[in-house]
């Protein structure tokens, strides 16, 4: 445990010490408000809630979690420090829950810094505010959901571009699965069966689902379950390619 | 303690390491010898639970590396060829960090991490990012995280590439030092530093081990081993040449004017044993006054060449 609690340290230190952090933090924050007052119609819509501003969190992800994952494992694999990292007296399993860990307290921080928004509704308006904490909270379970995609593609190669681009289209492929357009794309081909079956792995649909305010174990579990095995994975490939 | 049975790692179809079996006792500095992708690194990182073989078991302090890796790890200091910190971390940073990566916290930290900033001399540079630092100091940052935990085992990847003299020799005394109660690998290309550190060599070629002794032995092995050179003043020259033509037991290989006054001998043994008395003896039965005279030890490095280059199997059918 306190191996554990070391290596998240050092990791979530290491943000901070590139750009890029400073570089996500910026965007995430200016884009998402954006995203709330433009497309989102935040004043026309006349409701002191937050759903067009947690709406866009899903389609930031796709692009902005990969770009916090895509470091994990393929920089450590491309200079070599993995060597060093993986015979400390530490499971593989640790160094990846380690990274996860740090990584996803970081978007967190990133999802504190939009705090004003809640601020600005409340001041505004009369919100609900269960809903809210409720949307924050699959906000970050989504977040945390990309991130172990990320660290097992970050894990397959030593290149930060393609695991940036990897991780990207997969979480595009992902959060589309339970969109309507693919709904209707395939609707012709496959079975309704296969479609529900694939709507229900959209990332969307589950997300929705809770920022609705609906707490519902199974969206809770689903998001916990697929970032468990997408930890799991990353740990099979690091110590199946480490030295390759 | 490590031990080493019958150790194979392939990557695909290539043999990286073939059949390999030692034991290295507490108290001895293996200086771990051979050509660029002899399979050297490749030990190095089983041993150090990095990758693990393809058949074989090796143990680490009586922990099976394939069952305990982490108990292992805890045992080992390793030192890896290329990238043994992380550049965007000041080198106290980094140190705290491995530190506590091995389970030291509080003032056993402290006073693990003083202890090996004043071994390996790292105080000047403790607040510097370690990208910034030069090369001799990069390698004594990833010498002093394999040492912070005063582990059982260490196992160093060419610990001394890249440093200047002075430093080589710090490196040397401090691994004379700790040789005591360690069980210590070292590859090296530097053979000089195998004959003034280790206690045993073995030198290994595609994945086998070719050669296993003492570098005092192996050196014997070369051929230059107990050759004598001995200068003789010019007005003599004549009377040494007869006296060294009637030995049976030497060959005269070279003459050569070593100034106007003097001529030197290159005499070689035609066994392997010292002939340095039985020369003296006869020249001063003869009355030639002997100017100067060396032996050569021979060189680790023509051993070397002779058991590890591409055309051996054409030279010796018998290496």
């Amino acid at each position: 445990m306190k191996a554990l609690f070391v290596l998240t340290k050092r990791e979530f230190a290491s943000y901070f010490m590139t750009p890029v952090a400073w570089i996500f933090l910026m965007i995430f924050v200016s884009l998402s408000g954006l995203l709330t007052f433009y497309a989102g119609d935040f004043f026309g819509r006349g409701q002191a809630d937050l759903q067009s501003f947690f709406l866009f969190h899903p389609w930031l992800y796709v692009f902005l979690i990969p770009a916090v994952s895509m470091r994990m494992w393929a920089e450590e694999r491309r200079s070599g420090t993995i060597e060093m990292l993986m015979t400390l007296p530490v499971s593989t399993g640790e160094l990846v829950l380690g990274k996860f860990l740090a990584a996803w307290a970081f978007v967190g921080i990133a999802l504190i810094l939009t705090l004003p928004m809640w601020l600005t509704v409340n001041y505004l308006g009369d919100p609900d505010n269960g809903v809210i904490l409720m949307s924050y909270l699959a906000s970050f379970l989504i977040a945390g959901t990309f991130l172990s995609l990320g660290s097992c593609v970050s894990a397959c190669t030593k290149s930060q571009i393609i695991a940036f681009v990897s991780a990207m289209m997969a979480s595009l492929l992902l959060t589309f699965l339970g969109s309507d357009a693919l709904i209707n794309l395939f609707s012709g081909v496959a079975t309704e069966k296969v479609m529900k079956l694939f709507q229900s792995f959209g990332f969307l649909i589950h997300f929705l689902s809770l920022t609705r305010g609906v707490l519902d174990v199974r969206d809770l579990l689903f998001f916990i379950s697929f970032s468990g095995v997408f930890l799991f994975a990353t740990v099979i490939v690091l110590d199946h390619k480490k030295a390759v | 303690m490590i031990t080493l049975e019958n150790v194979t790692r392939k990557f695909g179809s290539f043999v990286a390491v073939d059949n390999l079996s030692m034991t290295v006792p507490k108290g001895q500095v293996l200086g771990f010898l051979g050509p660029n992708g002899a399979g050297k690194t490749t030990t190095m990182r089983m041993i150090s639970g990095f990758l693990t073989p393809s058949a074989g078991k090796i143990t680490v302090c009586g922990y099976d590396v394939a069952e305990d890796p982490v108990e292992v790890k805890r045992h080992i200091g390793y030192m890896p060829e290329v990238a043994s910190s992380y550049g965007d971390m000041t080198v106290l940073s980094f140190l705290n960090f491995i530190t506590e990566a091995r389970g030291l916290f509080g003032s056993a930290k402290e006073k693990a991490v003083e202890k090996v900033i004043a071994d390996i001399s790292l105080s000047n540079v403790l607040y510097q990012p370690i990208d910034t630092l030069s090369k001799g100091y990069k390698r004594r940052v990833g010498l002093a995280q394999a040492l912070v935990h005063d582990p059982a085992v260490l196992i160093l990847d060419e610990p001394t590439e890249g440093l200047d003299p002075n430093q080589k020799r710090e490196i040397r005394t401090l691994i004379r030092d700790l040789q005591k109660d360690k069980s210590i690998i070292i590859s090296t290309h530097v053979l000089e530093e195998v004959e003034a550190m280790c206690s045993r060599a073995v030198i290994i070629d595609k994945g086998k081990i070719v050669l296993d002794d003492t570098p005092r032995a192996l050196i014997s092995l070369s051929e230059t081993h107990q050759t004598l050179f001995v200068l003789i003043a010019s007005y003599q020259r004549e009377r040494a040449q007869t006296v060294f033509n009637e030995m049976a037991q030497i060959t005269v290989t070279d003459v050569k004017q070593e100034s106007d006054e003097a001529f030197l001998f290159t005499l070689i043994p035609k066994g392997r044993e010292s002939v340095t008395a039985d020369v003296v003896e006869a020249l001063r039965r003869q009355d030639i006054k002997i100017l100067d005279m060396f032996i050569e030890k021979g060189r680790l490095e023509e051993v070397f060449y002779a058991f590890t280059s591409p055309d051996r199997e054409l030279k010796d059918p018998n290496a």
